[in-house]
């Protein structure tokens, strides 16, 4: 068993080498496979002279283990390149939409976590009972529900037949200039400068998309929940404290839940995959501007430079989450702590 | 009257494959400060018959007949809640694995402790400070109260195991296998604690155990257990020197003894098959005398002497 | 274990909640292998032929899903429909399945660097969103814009099949690990088989077991996943009847109160997912012994 401080170092020699595999990977996969990009973005009217000029203003016509340095090195400054469509840096609006898909994450997990922790606990708490049947049928369709169409589903009943929430989601553009940037998440943005209204105008159009995708969530941490309760809950040593005249409810939170946490959180953690494909499907269906719409965009457009842009962030936030999650982890458990 | 006593008790598992008869018609009695050996192969239905007295089965388990009376209230009527007054405080249990009893993310005071804090409204700093002294009284260092189990060898958690089983002042102790995921130095000091208990606390205690040596010098009766079934009951004497039912005789011998050249014994045949059990006397298919009663109806528990009961045809006059 | 063995252990006397999901989802996988197999014979309408109806009818007894705005039957669309999941999903399931498992087996086998590295690469493409990583390799494949449907499937399939092959690798390795210390394996190694003989005659057929559950699991996403990339715009071509298409079409109808366009190939996704879910979801429960026992 190693120790807390070599463990972190592991993982953080591990993260870095996770996110350096995946860019080499949609690297490999959008410059080598057949097709040229730069043609395919211009279409093919445009004079061969002309695409050559902007493959050179790009570096595409270096060789690709150059190009493949360039990239890394570039992003080490913190230089995500140009896009191939509009030739001009294009990273305040990634970092833009990246912190208006994080707002939305947030939101989701705001819905998530209490609704599946809580249909997990009771589930296995009061197993057999209809309340089990019951969240467990709910957590078999959250995760095969496909999240745009209960997107559409919710747009259609609170957007458009009960007119109470707006059917697009994320803060309207006026909204969006209104609010001074701070952190680049308008909720947060509006309340740091104190303008109420604009949050509360946000926040409902919040609603839906994070219903959507929280809902969707919900079902793999209402499943984990339940399983490693069940788990946790037929250990001896919660028999044991029975056995020692321990109310249930002490037994269940301290004995079941403390412990059941440990691999929740590891499960869960690793759901945030999830979460952020989720995203991009929920962004769409509520015309939401984050960087899922965004990279669908930049595939739509055939912008193979915001594409792997976007992919890397993913990345990073996919590794970051991971990295966080490992340490919550040892913290949690004493057997890894000491 | 007897501090506990246990009339026809009828425990049945609902299995994928089938109903299993754990206990099926068992009847003794434990007086105050007595201590009682429980013997059995695993599967006899030795800790279930454990667990059924604290009422502490499986979801999968149920009670289909039978009393477990203890100060003269039946355990078995008993509500959840009030069922809970009594475990930890009246009856306790000492488990098997000290590995897999104690919560690995709570401080092994913290056993203690809370169950202090729940069964006497303790405030925090008394029941810590109690917890402590028992900890101390089963030989751990106080200030190791604030470890967390994995930090602790087995035998020590064992240690703990029993301090939290002791700590109330039970008036009964049901010890199931306290001793065999020990190692044997470690073994003997968990005995040595056990009947310093029974001598300190005038607590009775029940020794469940596969090991009918692990009996011979704390207990006072010694039960036999086959099939879900006594077979045999008796002062550790008569158990040891005068043992009539087959099945004891045969455990007797198969006990490894010092400077034996003799090959050890070994009961021939294996456990039944609980789900299908064999009819009349579990033990027919393996007994070296069985006849053809045997095979249909089951002996009932006789007396042999004052003390002795048998549950063999072989004793029975017809 | 014989068949009749295996067959009590998943469909014993005594059964619980996992078996009747595992028969619902057979039920349904079923009845969509029928839909898909017979759309030509069942559907009402020419899927793709347009003003079969007015355009944006209500369900009602000619068009029992309704139509949509080109007046195109949403019924029979849906129909045709289940062919193109099935296939894509199926298509993707293989690929990814002959891609992942030899590379699990031989990874496994071999051990050392090799092994390491592969498995660091495919822990991390298990890791990423699926959808984002069958994204951007749509970004490069380009289904939506290929010549032929054919191709449009099979790029889509691709695009979706690059995610699922760290499922199949990571479980086979797996067990390998503990197969390849096997006296039969050691006995083989000791007789001088060859690499690829013990890997086919000893190892595979000990250790594939455990990636049944995750081809049902796998399905499940595939179609997902699939009509996600339709639904972005990324998957299918947009004439092309396939329930992730018709869903973003009926998508932007929403506001004229057409719910019927979407959804019904919503609801079709969902059940077809469920289907597969609930499948692998109760082999999983079924076939891990320490499960069964409880």
């Amino acid at each position: 068993m190693a120790g807390l401080r070599e463990y972190i170092i592991v993982r953080l020699i591990l993260t870095p080498a996770m996110v350096l595999i995946l860019l080499t990977v949609v690297f490999l996969i959008l410059r080598v496979l057949p097709g040229d990009p730069v043609r395919a973005s211009v279409g093919p009217k445009v004079p061969e002279e002309y695409v050559q000029k902007i493959r050179h203003e790009l570096g595409l016509d270096k060789p690709l283990y150059q190009q493949y340095i360039d990239y890394i090195v570039g992003l080490l400054h913190g230089d995500f390149g140009k896009s191939l469509i509009t030739r001009r840096s294009f990273k305040e609006e990634l970092l833009s939409r990246f912190a208006a898909s994080l707002e939305l994450a947030l939101c989701s997990m705001l819905v998530a976590i209490p609704l599946g922790l809580s249909l997990g606990y009771l589930g296995a708490t009061r197993r057999g009972s209809s309340l089990d049947h019951i969240s467990r049928l709910l957590g078999v369709a959250s995760y095969s529900i496909p999240v745009f169409w209960l997107g559409v589903i919710l747009q259609l009943i609170f957007g458009i037949w009960l007119g109470i929430f707006p059917v697009t989601g994320g803060a309207p553009p006026s909204i969006k200039f209104r609010v001074p940037r701070i952190t680049g998440m308008v909720m947060l943005d509006s309340l740091l400068s104190g303008d109420i209204e604009a949050f509360l105008i946000t926040v409902k159009h919040m609603v839906l998309p994070s219903l959507t995708l929280g809902f969707v969530i919900s079902g793999v941490i209402n499943k984990v929940t339940r399983n490693a309760m069940l788990e946790v809950l037929s250990e001896d040593y919660v028999i044991a404290a029975k056995a020692r005249g321990i109310p249930d409810f002490r037994i269940k939170i301290k004995y079941g839940l403390r412990n059941a946490l440990i691999p929740i959180l590891t499960i869960a953690g690793l759901q945030f995959a999830l979460l952020m494909g989720g995203a991009v499907l929920t962004e769409s269906t509520f015309s939401y501007s984050g960087l899922g719409t965004y990279m669908r965009d930049a595939v739509l457009s055939r912008d193979y430079t915001v594409v792997q842009a976007a992919v890397t962030l993913y990345a990073i936030i996919v590794a970051f989450v991971n990295l966080v999650v490992d340490i919550i982890y040892a913290l949690l458990d004493p057997r890894i702590r000491y | 009257m007897s501090l506990l006593r246990v009339n026809n008790l009828r425990v049945v598992f609902e299995t994928p494959y089938g109903q299993v008869k754990a206990v099926d018609g068992v009847s003794f009695e434990i007086e105050r400060g007595e201590v009682v050996g429980l013997v059995g192969e695993s599967g006899s239905g030795k800790s279930t018959l454990g667990l059924s007295i604290m009422k502490l089965l499986p979801p999968n388990a149920r009670i289909l007949s039978g009393q477990v009376i203890y100060n003269g209230v039946d355990l078995l009527r008993l509500k959840e809640d009030e069922l809970r007054k009594i475990r930890g405080k009246e009856i306790s249990m000492i488990f098997q694995d000290p590995m897999t009893t104690l919560n690995p993310t709570m401080r092994v005071g913290e056993h203690i402790a809370e169950a202090l804090m729940y069964h006497y409204n303790m405030d925090k700093e008394e029941a810590w400070r109690i917890a402590k002294e028992v900890l101390e009284s089963v030989g751990i260092p106080a200030e190791r109260a604030m470890d967390y189990p994995h930090q602790m060898s087995g035998g020590m958690r064992q240690r703990v195991m029993i301090a939290t089983a002791i700590a109330l002042k039970p008036k009964l102790i049901i010890a199931d296998e306290p001793t065999s995921a020990l190692d044997v130095i470690v073994q003997d000091h968990i005995l040595e604690l056990l009947k310093d208990l029974r001598d300190r606390n005038k607590a009775s205690i029940i020794l469940i155990t596969h090991d009918l040596s692990v009996t011979a010098d704390i207990a006072d009766r010694v039960l036999i257990m086959y099939a879900g079934r006594i077979l045999e009951v008796g002062t550790v004497e008569h158990i040891y020197y005068h043992p009539h039912h087959p099945y004891t005789q045969g455990l007797l011998k198969s006990i490894p003894k010092l400077g034996s050249k003799s090959e050890l014994y070994i009961i021939p045949g294996s456990p039944p098959d609980m789900t299908n059990p064999p009819s009349g006397c579990r033990f027919h298919p393996r007994c070296p005398y069985a006849r053809g009663i045997c095979m249909k109806e089951a002996p009932p528990l006789v007396k042999v002497e004052k003390g002795h009961l048998v549950a063999c045809w072989l004793y029975i006059e017809r | 274990m014989l068949m009749t063995d295996v067959l009590r252990h998943v469909w014993p006397k005594r059964r619980g909640i996992e078996h009747y999901m595992l028969l619902m989802g057979i039920v349904i996988v079923i009845c969509l292998t029928i839909m898909a197999l017979l759309a030509p014979i069942i559907a009402p309408y020419d899927p793709i032929k347009t003003y079969v109806g007015k355009p944006y009818t209500p369900p009602c007894t000619e068009h029992l899903f309704g139509t949509d705005r080109m007046g195109r039957d949403v019924f029979s669309r849906i129909l045709w429909g289940a062919r193109s999941a099935l296939a894509v999903a199926s298509l993707a399931v293989v690929i990814a399945a002959a891609i992942g498992i030899p590379l699990g087996l031989l990874s496994g086998y071999i051990g050392g660097p090799i092994d390491r590295i592969l498995s660091l690469i495919m822990d991390s493409i298990y890791a990423f969103p699926s959808l984002i990583m069958a994204l951007a390799v749509a970004a490069a494949l380009n289904p939506g814009g290929a010549t032929s449907i054919t191709s449009a499937m099979i790029n889509t399939s691709l695009a979706i099949s690059v995610v699922y092959i760290p499922s199949y690798f990571r479980v086979v390795r797996a067990t390998v690990l503990s197969v390849r210390e096997n006296l039969y394996v050691k006995a083989a190694q000791a007789l001088g088989a060859d690499v690829l003989t013990i890997l086919t005659k000893y190892v595979a057929p000990n250790s594939l077991a455990p990636a049944i559950p995750i081809i049902s699991m796998n399905f499940a996403d595939a179609i997902l996943t699939a009509s996600g990339l339709s639904f972005l715009g990324v998957g299918l071509p947009p004439y092309f009847p396939d329930w992730g298409v018709d869903l973003a079409t009926g998508w932007r109808d929403l506001p004229n109160g057409a719910w019927w366009m979407s959804f019904f190939p919503g609801l079709m996704i969902f059940l077809a997912t469920l289907a597969f879910m609930m499948i692998g979801d109760a082999l999983n429960e079924l076939l891990n012994p320490r499960r069964g026992m409880k």
